[in-house]
């Protein structure tokens, strides 16, 4: 044993620092996962572990589902008498699962560049809001409109749910190329226009394909039996996980609600109404779904989404989510407003009589009414509930602090 | 008295411990560029941003084109290895310091305390001749050798450094911190799970226990390091308090420069009487710098009262600038006046959602601005809690407007801030027109009053935060 009496000041000093670099080495290696030891088990890894079962994987699930349903009726769009109209049901249902799992970009879903974990499979499925519709026209009257592997090898070539919409709702004879464009200028479209209607459902049923096949690659990386992502969220601090501590993996759902802030809010409520991002008074060309007319649902849809990751589940059952980290700081105040906005929300855009189009020429009052109730939201989300959780605003964990 | 002063001033002094500390600096600025550079912060700080905050009285200051931000970074991690190493030491510390000031001067959500201490530092050293001892330079001119230097050297620099303990201290004594335990209540609850040490880390009264702790560290530690007898206990203190800083928060470089400035502490031989134990230990005896301990008069005690006069300047600004903010009434952590440059660091969780109302003549309704489209995620985060910042985005969204032709534009803000887990609130007037406003040294009447009410109570339920309480079920 060191004795502490015989050892000059300087000596104490080297003792202590080699102590005290021996306790922050070992804490070192099991904070970066290095060293695999895995932390204590608690609420926020609960937390973190149950969206990721409860919330994020059965959603992906449906939709897989929803995509294979939505293949099958695209296959049937041209030749089945109401086809097309069993087709448009089925895009609306892919559709209304899908705009939950956007309020839930984590992981496989997210972008490879700002997401931990990213794999691009949000762009391949859902690419709004871009879409180049000339490209859309021009593939249409193209060689491998019907092919879907031959589509996947095209660079540019528009993919997933987007180009699905405008190709199965679409009545417009027209194409959305400028009058230079070849297929205008050599008369090509001009003298395909009998066809275009049932190509435009075969490329869609093509397209649809593609989405089924991204859906299934997104539950194999989150199944249990395959990629298992899942894991990352149950079990962040094993060796080798994308998220470092349970803190990581709920900051990366967090900065996933963000899209209620800037796309939900501003993009699809704020821009139409002319409130944000917009010169005119209104412009109705940013509304999301411009063939559908399923702005409204959309916008309904992203919201049940950040109230399932919220709440852990539905409004009234007893699931972990966000709710009970709030009420474990002693932030249930800020838990039971946040429920309140959501609901209160939620409500306020299913109040928008008809579609966002109707509303904007008809009753903006309560377009606007629906967007001031996102307000309460995002004003929530972006100082309280970051506040009290320590959760930092999506990009601002890079850089130092003090 | 001055007589004796001046003599105690005019002492010499081992050069070693300034070398020591001009390595460890120069290292870590090293360290710290090539960070930067490596984890892409260039881009994100400097390219991304189409908008940058301007600090005041340096408007003029305009950011580089690519790739001459990167060659700045660059340039920075040449120079602070040059300064570590004593090489062209002049030329290199000048250069350095002004690079890395120009770089934290473009863009005010880029401020850290610790950026703002290297740029002091930087700034002293410039003055400081740290290359005569132990240094490329002497090794290449031997006549230049000077072993020893004035002792008001060694006192600056570690007066520099006291001041940035003393004032962190002082910026602790406050309810929140003392009594609330916040922010770091919220803080150590988010890490928890941290492995080994999460579950002490959740331990009901830790957040009091750190808060208490890191207030008496911040404010005794300089004494108890000034005085011989306690020094060791508080370089061990010191380190230990830093490296749990380190593991716990993301604050880049900080804890190693506040180490590094600890040992300016010690007598100014440490690092030969180091070197000495070490050559001992393995065998090789090191010898004693000549000349090293004795007094000499040339050039190093020259006593200059211009340069005195400076330095007591310098060292007045120093201890006068961080107690601004209590010339302006409020908490300053609410309204922020007077917050930069007074060593307040990390006390305080600061969350806002910003949006700017705009209006101009003959509109039919306003529109609203997200700060988005002007600032990068990382700036709007900065923005939010900083009402000047909130005022410069208003002035610029304002000219904009009135350069697209618009006439009496005038830019509300709705500005909801959280402090300290408290209830958000409205932190600007949201019936004022910030673009008739000025950015100025006075007290913005805009900002509203902080709110009533105490921050988050701290673990108020311990356990939850480690211990499974429902079950997860699919």
């Amino acid at each position: 044993m060191v004795s502490m009496k015989r050892t000059s000041p300087l000596g104490r000093v080297a003792i202590l620092l080699a102590l005290g670099t021996a306790v922050v080495s070992c804490s070192s290696d099991g904070s970066t996962g290095g060293g695999g030891t895995g932390g204590d088990m608690g609420r926020r890894g609960e937390v973190l572990a149950a969206l990721g079962e409860n919330v994020v994987l059965p959603l992906i699930e449906r939709f897989a589902t929803e995509a294979a349903a939505l293949e099958t009726a695209l296959a049937g769009a041209t030749t089945d008498a109401g086809g097309r109209d069993a087709a448009q049901s089925a895009w609306r249902e892919a559709m209304s699962i899908w705009q939950e799992l956007e309020m839930m970009q984590l992981g496989p879903l997210g972008s490879s560049l700002s997401v931990m974990g990213g794999q691009d499979l949000r762009a391949r499925i859902y690419s709004w809001p871009l879409l180049n519709l000339c490209e859309v026209d021009r593939q249409t009257i193209g060689e491998s409109y019907d092919d879907p592997d031959a589509l996947a090898q095209i660079s540019g070539a528009p993919i997933g749910l987007w180009a699905i919409e405008y190709l199965s709702f679409t009545d417009d004879p027209g194409n959305n190329c400028a009058p230079f464009d070849p297929i205008n200028q050599e008369g090509t479209w001009e003298s395909m226009a009998d066809m275009v209607p049932e190509r435009r459902l075969t490329y869609a049923a093509s397209l649809s394909t593609l989405v089924r096949r991204r859906a299934e690659e997104l539950v194999d990386a989150w199944s249990p039996a395959d990629g298992n992502f899942l894991e990352e969220l149950s079990n962040p601090t094993r060796s080798g996980s994308v998220y470092r501590t349970a803190q990581e993996g709920l900051n990366a759902i967090s900065d996933a609600l963000f899209y209620l802030d800037r796309e939900t809010k501003d993009m699809k409520l704020g821009a139409p109404l002319g409130i944000t991002g917009c010169s005119a008074a209104q412009c109705p060309e940013a509304l999301e779904s411009q063939w559908a007319l399923r702005s409204k649902e959309h916008v309904i849809a992203n919201l049940l989404g950040f109230q399932a990751v919220f709440l852990g589940g539905a409004p009234g059952d007893d699931d972990l989510g966000f709710d009970d980290l709030l009420r474990d700081m002693g932030a249930d105040g800020v838990a039971d407003d946040m429920a309140r906005a959501l609901t209160a929300a939620i409500a306020a855009t299913e109040e928008v009589p008809g579609t966002f189009r109707d509303a904007l020429t008809q009753n903006e009052a309560a377009m606007t009414t629906a967007h001031t109730a996102l307000i309460s939201v995002t004003d929530i989300l972006k100082s309280e509930f970051l506040s009290v959780l320590d959760l930092e605003a999506p990009d601002r964990a890079a850089g130092d602090n003090d | 008295m001055l007589g004796s002063l001046q003599r105690k001033l005019l002492e010499p002094r081992d050069a070693a411990s300034l070398a020591a500390f001009r390595f460890l600096f120069g290292a870590i600025l090293c360290a710290s560029s090539v960070r930067f550079l490596w984890n892409g912060w260039v881009e994100r700080f400097y390219v991304q941003p189409t908008f940058f905050f301007k600090y005041w009285g340096f408007e003029w200051v305009r950011v580089l084109p690519e790739p001459w931000m990167t060659a700045a970074y660059v340039a920075m991690a040449v120079l602070a290895a040059f300064v570590a190493l004593g090489f062209l030491y002049r030329f290199s510390i000048a250069a350095l310091f002004l690079l890395f000031t120009y770089v934290e001067l473009i863009d005010v959500t880029n401020y850290l305390n610790h950026y703002y201490l290297v740029s002091l530092l930087g700034f002293l050293m410039c003055f400081l001749p740290l290359q005569r001892a132990y240094s490329i330079d002497v090794w290449l001119r031997p006549d230049r050798f000077e072993p020893v230097v004035p002792a008001w050297m060694l006192y600056l620099m570690r007066f520099q450094i006291g001041v940035v303990y003393f004032y962190a201290g002082i910026a602790k004594l406050q309810p929140d911190w003392l009594l609330h335990a916040q922010p770091l209540g919220i803080w150590l609850a988010a890490r928890a799970e941290t492995p080994l040490i999460g579950a002490l880390l959740a331990w009901p009264t830790m957040p009091h226990i750190m808060s208490w702790a890191g207030f008496f560290n911040d404010t005794l530690v300089v004494p108890f390091l000034l005085w011989r007898k306690t020094r060791p206990y508080a370089f061990a203190t010191v380190v230990f308090f830093h490296f749990c800083t380190h593991l716990l928060f993301v604050i880049g470089v900080f804890p190693f420069l506040m180490v590094s400035g600890a040992t300016l502490f010690f007598d100014a031989d440490w690092p030969r009487k180091l070197a000495s134990r070490v050559g001992a230990w393995v065998g090789r005896p090191i010898t004693p710098a000549v000349g090293a301990g004795e007094p000499r008069s040339e050039p190093a005690a020259r006593w200059s009262t211009a340069a005195a006069v400076l330095v007591a300047v310098y060292c007045l600004v120093q201890a006068v600038v961080p107690l601004r903010a209590h010339l302006y009434p409020g908490d300053v952590l609410w309204h922020e006046q007077g917050m930069r440059y007074s060593w307040r660091v990390m006390v305080r969780e600061k969350n806002g959602s910003i949006r700017y109302r705009v209006r101009w003549r003959g509109a039919e309704r306003e529109v609203q601005v997200p700060p988005s489209r002007y600032l990068t995620n990382h700036q709007e985060r900065e923005m939010s809690g900083q009402p000047d910042l909130i005022l410069q985005l208003a002035r610029r969204i304002a000219r904009d407007y009135e350069d697209r032709g618009h006439e009496d534009v005038e830019v509300r803000v709705d500005a909801l801030v959280s402090l300290n887990g408290r209830r958000a609130a409205a932190m600007i007037d949201p019936d004022v027109d910030l673009a008739s406003e000025s950015d100025t040294l006075a007290i913005m009447r805009w900002i509203a009053p902080s709110p009533p009410g105490e921050p988050l109570p701290a673990y108020p339920d311990a356990r939850r935060l480690v211990v499974q309480s429902k079950r997860i079920a699919r």
